[in-house]
């Protein structure tokens, strides 16, 4: 047989150039300030402690001098301590300091190693155990009696979980199993779980009858394999484009389950703790305790939900619809 | 009424041994309330092609999916047998037949890159396959090898397909690498599922012929549904006819094109020349004329098939008796 030779056609695939991304901020300019204010968090969450020109955890010296060098007395009943301790933000204590004569701005700093870990760590095992628990419901849904009730009864479980409000949860979870960095992770994963699982499911009960899983059976793959590198690549997109989204939502969480005393404790920095610490003394005018962190924790929110609002835009109408 | 006929070993028969015997296999459709396959039979030799022919909704697809053994969950079998190289497949558990199919006896399905993984590339669902069955092997290893079956697929510049995703594929292509994911394994029976379907005719012809030379040197066996009467003139051994999921004529090519017996098999042929296909039948015959030199010849004399409902009209050739 002879056959005819081309010549080759190189396709040329744009490259990566600085220009073309410079482009591209240009023409997303919200989306690129949400990346910067990301970017920025997780760097402060890397280094931010080791950074802070202050110790965010421990009570500072001069504060508790007078102007002529003499200790004030930090006893419970001294109404002159809190004053002191206070201090409005200047050169020295940018963001000022709070009442308990802790660095406002180091502590700001130095909250993502808290929040950000808390939000990341409980997305993350939420998507995994979401995704293997929604592949293992949505393969298992109708296919006999006994597996078929057993997937059924596992969704109607996430179902139950889902039904109250996440808050509420969280609050009872925490008070059951204790408060703290690991405990709230805990929680977190847990809540999060049924979102996730939702997804994955909904998406396996749909790839699970393309004609290319009959198609991997019928040239010898276990079902094991089918599950995880043929139906798992394909129905996990979704639950993963809502990462983002659920992030932020976990950082609220863990700001509102500390603003209550139920999440992470006072003195490790954590911007719900900080935020709750300060609501008395806005209404006798020391402002910025509160102030800075409620800043730094609605921008931080806010960048993810550019961020996944941009990543869900992008992926709408794609993905799998056209098979 | 089966007829003993006495000249009953005609030349060019091969001595070749029965690879797959299935009979009155019965498919029950729960939901439809209906028999997707009615008392089915074949006897299929190594080496034999074996040409499923009928019109969409008889129940080809269904009979091959019966064989292999994966049958939707809305379909029961009622009764049948299918022994393979004389082992009951029906006694297999899931576990037993996931290990057979692959290594054994694999699918070929239609719908080119529809039918792939689409997140995956060409070479890793190769890989795949062979490490369902080959697990002690290294990655490398069966990478090599799965490059190897693209380049004797017939597949131009294996390495770069290997890595490529199916959304980057022609449909051909797409197609050569269902047929190499099935071959990977180096199965003894394939299941072809009317997988030339869509394919351009020249692309079509390209890829059968390839792929039918590649079966003669493995002397793998083929189970073919086709409602393409050329494809069934050229490259099949054996024919049979099915209609209602109940065969209606089974015979050796030439017996059948020749000398069809059953009504519905004549109306099958004229369809074909209604729909102008005559030029393409006249030339397949040629074809087979041509073939028959150095063709096989797979006359089946002790067909499974219930003694009562079919009749022989020649060795090797059943037309189920006309109830109406």
């Amino acid at each position: 047989m002879t056959t005819t030779t081309w010549p080759a056609v190189r396709v040329r695939v744009p490259r990566l150039s600085a220009s073309a991304i410079w482009a591209g901020m240009r023409r997303q300019k919200l989306l690129t300030i949400a990346l910067g204010i990301l970017a920025v968090m997780i760097f402060l969450a890397a280094v931010g402690p080791i950074i802070a020109p202050h110790d965010p955890e421990s009570v500072l010296r001069e504060t508790l001098l007078d102007e002529q060098g003499q200790p004030i007395l930090n006893s419970q009943g001294d109404p002159r301590t809190q004053l002191v301790n206070l201090r409005a933000p200047s050169g020295t204590y940018w963001f000022g300091t709070d009442e308990k004569a802790l660095d406002v701005f180091s502590r700001t700093i130095s909250a993502p190693r808290v929040d950000l870990v808390i939000a990341i760590a409980s997305t993350i095992i939420g998507l995994g155990a979401g995704s293997v628990i929604g592949l293992v419901a949505g393969y298992a849904a109708g296919r006999g009696r006994l597996v078929g009730s057993l997937a059924e009864v596992l969704t109607r479980f996430m179902d139950i979980i889902q039904a109250f409000p996440v808050f509420i949860v969280a609050l009872a979870l925490v008070a059951v199993i204790g408060s703290g960095q690991d405990k709230v992770i805990y929680v977190l994963s847990f809540l999060f779980t049924p979102i996730f699982f939702r997804y994955v499911r909904a998406e396996t009960l749909l790839v699970r009858e393309l004609t290319f899983v009959e198609a991997e059976r019928a040239v010898g793959n276990p079902t094991r394999r089918i599950m995880f590198n043929h139906i798992l690549p394909n129905s996990v997109t979704t639950a993963t484009v809502q990462g983002s989204a659920v992030m932020g939502y976990a950082i609220l969480l863990t700001a509102g389950l500390s603003f209550v005393g139920a999440g992470v404790a006072p003195p490790t920095p954590e911007w719900g703790a900080m935020i709750r610490s300060g609501v008395e003394l806005m209404q006798s005018g020391q402002w910025w305790t509160s102030v800075f962190p409620g800043i730094t924790l609605g921008l931080t929110v806010f960048s993810l939900a550019v961020i996944g609002e941009s990543i869900r835009v992008r992926w709408r109408g794609s993905g799998l619809r056209g098979y | 009424m089966v007829t003993e006929t006495p000249d009953a070993t005609p030349a060019g028969s091969t001595a070749s041994g029965e690879i797959l015997r299935v009979s009155d296999l019965t498919l029950h459709h729960l939901v439809e309330d209906r028999l997707v396959i009615d008392g089915a039979f074949m006897s299929v030799d190594s080496g034999e092609v074996l040409g499923v022919m009928g019109e969409s909704g008889s129940g080809k697809s269904a009979l091959l999916f019966g064989i292999i053994r994966l049958l939707l969950r809305e379909v029961e079998q009622r009764s049948g047998r299918i022994a393979y190289r004389g082992e009951d497949l029906m006694a297999k558990s899931n576990r037993q037949m996931e290990q057979l199919r692959g290594l054994e006896m694999a699918m070929i399905v239609p719908g080119g890159k529809f039918s792939l993984n689409p997140v995956e590339t060409a070479g890793s669902q190769i890989v795949d396959v062979l490490r369902s069955h080959f697990p002690d092997r290294s990655k490398k290893d069966l990478a090599d090898e799965a490059i190897e079956i693209l380049r004797i697929i017939g597949i131009p510049d294996p390495d770069i397909r290997f890595r490529a995703y199916p959304h980057e594929l022609s449909g051909g292509m797409a197609q050569r690498i269902l047929i190499a994911k099935a071959m990977a394994c180096s199965p003894q029976l394939l299941l072809g599922d009317e997988f030339t379907v869509g394919l351009d005719v020249t692309i079509q012809a390209q890829v059968m012929d390839h792929f039918h030379a590649l079966l003669r040197e493995r002397n793998t066996s083929l189970i073919l549904t086709t409602s393409d009467l050329g494809i069934a003139a050229t490259y099949c051994d054996t024919i049979a006819v099915i209609r209602r999921g109940q065969i209606v004529e089974y015979a050796p090519v030439l017996d059948f094109f020749a000398n069809p017996q059953h009504s519905y098999s004549r109306l099958l042929l004229s369809a074909a020349r209604e729909a102008r296909a005559q030029q393409k039948m006249d030339e397949a015959r040629v074809d087979v004329e041509r073939d028959t030199s150095q063709d096989r010849r797979f006359v089946h004399e002790d067909l499974p098939a219930p003694p009562d409902l079919y009749t022989l009209v020649a060795p090797g050739h059943l037309v189920r008796l006309e109830d109406e």
